[in-house]
C-alpha cells in the first residue's frame, strides 16, 4: 500500500498546476470602502481642551455652592472650639 | 540590497497616493494583484461566490491596515499575510457554524481515486476535502505547506504563529491526517 504522505505529496504537486478563476473587485472593493470609511474622529486635543474647560466650568459652579454651604456650619466649629475649657 | 525585496516604485506611488485618499490609487493596486490574492483565496474556498467575497474582504482590510505597511518588503508579502488572516477568520468562523462531518467512509471514498486523478482540478479538490477534516489550524498549516510549498518560515511570517508553534503544529497536523487515511483502509500502518 502506498505511504499516505507519498500520496499526499503527489496530490499537491498536481493541484499547484490547477489555474484558478479570476476575479475583477476593484469597483466593489471601493464601493465597500465608501461605504465601510469610519467617520472621522475627534482630535484628542479637541476633546481634552473640551474637557479641560468643562471641569474648570464645573469647579467655578460647585466651590461657591460648597463654601455658601459649609461656611454657616464654620461658625458652629468656632463656638465650640472656643467653648471648650 | 536585493530590488525583489522592496517596494517597487510603483507600488510606493500607488500606497502613497491611497493613503492621502485617492481612491484611483488604491484600485490600481487592488487591479495589479487581485488575481493572485484570489489564487492565495482559492484554497481556503472552492466556491467561486465566497472567493470573490473573500477577495473583496482581503482588499478592504488591506486598505484599513495600509498605515501599518512598513515599506520593508514587497508590498505583495504583506498582502499575502493579510489575506492568510481572512482565509483563517472565514474558516473558524464556517467551523463555528457548519458541523464539519469527520467521516471516515467519505475519506475512504476519496483516496483510492488519489492516484488515478488526472486534471490539476481534480486534485486541488481532493486535496481540499481532505483537509476540511481537521480542524482549522491543523487545515491552515497544510494548506500552506502543500499548497503553497511556503517552509517555516513562510508559514510563521504568513499566520503570525512563531516558529516553533509552526513546526509542531504541522507535525500534528501531518499526523493526524495521515492515521484518518489509514483509518479509512489506506495507506500502511
Amino acid at each position: 500500500m502506498a505511504d499516505p504522505l507519498k500520496i499526499l505529496g503527489d496530490l499537491s504537486a498536481k493541484a499547484r498546476r490547477e489555474i484558478p478563476p479570476t476575479v475583477d473587485v476593484s469597483a466593489r472593493v471601493l464601493s465597500r470602502l465608501n461605504r465601510e470609511a469610519p467617520a472621522p474622529s475627534w482630535p484628542m486635543a479637541f476633546v481634552a481642551s473640551g474637557a479641560a474647560v468643562a471641569a474648570i466650568a464645573v469647579l467655578m459652579i460647585s466651590l461657591p455652592l460648597y463654601e455658601m454651604i459649609t461656611e454657616p456650619w464654620s461658625i458652629f466649629f468656632v463656638m465650640a472650639a472656643n467653648a471648650l475649657p | 540590497m536585493d530590488p525583489a525585496a522592496t517596494v517597487s516604485e510603483e507600488d510606493r506611488q500607488d500606497i502613497a497616493d491611497s493613503l492621502a485618499g485617492n481612491g484611483e490609487g488604491y484600485a490600481r493596486l487592488v487591479r495589479r494583484y487581485q488575481d493572485k490574492v484570489a489564487a492565495q483565496m482559492w484554497r481556503f474556498t472552492r466556491d467561486e461566490v465566497v472567493l470573490d467575497q473573500l477577495v473583496q474582504d482581503v482588499f478592504v482590510e488591506a486598505y484599513l491596515s495600509l498605515k501599518g505597511f512598513r515599506g520593508q518588503a514587497p508590498f505583495l508579502h504583506w498582502l499575502r499575510r493579510v489575506a492568510t488572516r481572512v482565509g483563517y477568520r472565514y474558516w473558524k468562523s464556517r467551523d463555528r457554524t457548519e458541523e464539519r462531518e469527520e467521516s471516515l467512509k467519505e475519506t475512504s471514498l476519496i483516496l483510492p481515486a488519489a492516484p488515478q486523478i488526472q486534471t490539476p482540478e481534480e486534485a486541488a479538490d481532493t486535496l481540499y476535502r481532505l483537509f476540511e477534516k481537521l480542524p482549522a489550524a491543523d487545515r491552515m498549516v497544510l494548506t500552506l505547506f502543500y499548497f503553497e510549498q511556503c517552509d517555516l518560515n513562510e508559514i510563521s511570517s504568513r499566520s503570525g504563529w512563531n516558529r516553533v508553534l509552526v513546526k509542531v503544529r504541522l507535525h500534528r497536523a501531518r499526523k493526524k491526517l495521515k492515521s484518518l487515511l489509514e483509518e479509512a483502509g489506506r495507506g500502511r500502518k
